[in-house]
């Protein structure tokens, strides 16, 4: 979705509630600002990790923004995310998560993709490309799944299915071709 | 190796939240978030200063010890530099944050060489002079150079980390 093309379309995000995790004090004032200015009122920012899990057990949020490279001792935010989604009681267990990160070294993406958030950002952050993800994420209707040590979203963008030939390995596995499949078969 | 797969059908709350209706249009939104990010413009560039500063500190030759600890700290004020930076559309500062990031995240253990780091900082404290600022190609031109430094550097971390055949 292209903002641009989307500017007089309404939204309202005064009800959400979301927990802001930035190590750099200055980075949490530039992402609360954003995030304020979006209508969003309920912003809780944390600077420390211990601070954000705190929260994090204690009340309740519809949205996460948070920056893998904030570190306290050996956790770092994608160690947080993955303590989130092994929570059996947490009411925020499900909660979709962005990760918002700068430098990002290739060890940290992977480990990104496979911490169970939903989005990963890269800073610098404007406001048009928090929107987008923001928003997407509102749309996102991907199930989340639970397969050895991951539980997250479902990393497949489109159900295509199990591959040609081969049992699907979930009960919901959608067995049938997809329609660009099928359209090719059918070619 | 098989492994099970549990599907979870959650309510997206935060879908929920968003439906409701009032609120205002995605162009005023993102004008708001524009200005509420101006509200701390000032702040941000006294503590953008504060950062190349340490920076420059640290990295001083009669200072540096290339310890691990310094070089994960050089590493995390160059990512806050490009982050904040590039929040207030100063492209090449931010840009020689990354480039700087690039650098260090090749040393995190330590053992870097710190003329290249010296590089970058002076780097830094150029593009916030106001004669260079304010002129797009000395800036092009000194991100320019950091590239080539970084990339020269990145690649012969890579030679020295390849394993031997």
């Amino acid at each position: 979705m292209a903002l641009e093309t989307e500017l007089n379309r309404w939204i309202n995000l005064e009800k959400v509630s979301l927990l802001a995790l930035d190590q750099s004090v200055h980075g949490g004032k530039i992402l609360t600002q954003i995030i304020r200015g979006f209508g969003i009122r309920n912003v809780r920012t944390f600077s420390k990790i211990s601070d954000a899990r705190d929260a994090l057990r204690t009340g309740s949020f519809d949205l996460i923004i948070a920056d893998p490279a904030a570190t306290e001792g050996d956790e770092d935010g994608i160690e947080l995310v993955r303590w989130l989604r092994r929570q059996d009681r947490n009411i925020n267990r499900f909660a979709p998560v962005i990760l918002v990160s700068g430098h990002s070294t290739p060890s940290m993406v992977r480990r990104s993709r496979d911490s169970g958030a939903n989005f990963f950002v890269a800073k610098p952050l404007t406001a048009t490309t928090l929107l987008e993800r923001i928003l997407w994420v509102a749309r996102d209707k991907r199930p989340f799944v639970e397969v050895g040590e991951y539980l997250g979203p479902d990393r497949r963008f489109k159900e295509k299915g199990p591959p040609e030939g081969a049992a699907g390995r979930r009960t919901n596995d959608d067995t049938d071709q997809h329609p660009e499949e099928q359209q090719k078969g059918a070619a | 190796m098989t492994h099970i797969v549990r599907t979870h059908r959650v309510e997206n709350r935060l879908a929920k939240a968003v439906s409701t209706s009032g609120g205002v249009t995605i162009g005023e939104a993102l004008q708001r978030a524009k200005l509420g990010v101006e509200q701390v413009r000032d702040e941000v560039m006294v503590a953008l200063d504060a950062k190349i500063a340490e920076i420059d500190t640290v990295t001083m030759p009669a200072n540096f010890d290339g310890t691990a600890a310094t070089m994960a700290r050089v590493y995390m004020l160059a990512n806050e530099v490009l982050n904040e930076a590039g929040a207030f559309d100063l492209s090449e500062l931010s840009e020689a944050g990354r480039s700087l990031c690039e650098l260090t995240a090749n040393w995190r253990d330590g053992g870097i060489d710190v003329q290249p780091v010296r590089v970058h900082v002076i780097a830094m404290k150029s593009l916030r002079r106001p004669d260079i600022a304010g002129d797009s190609s000395l800036r092009t031109a000194v991100v320019e150079g950091l590239r080539a430094v970084t990339a020269k550097l990145s690649a012969q971390a890579r030679v020295a980390a390849a394993p031997a055949r």
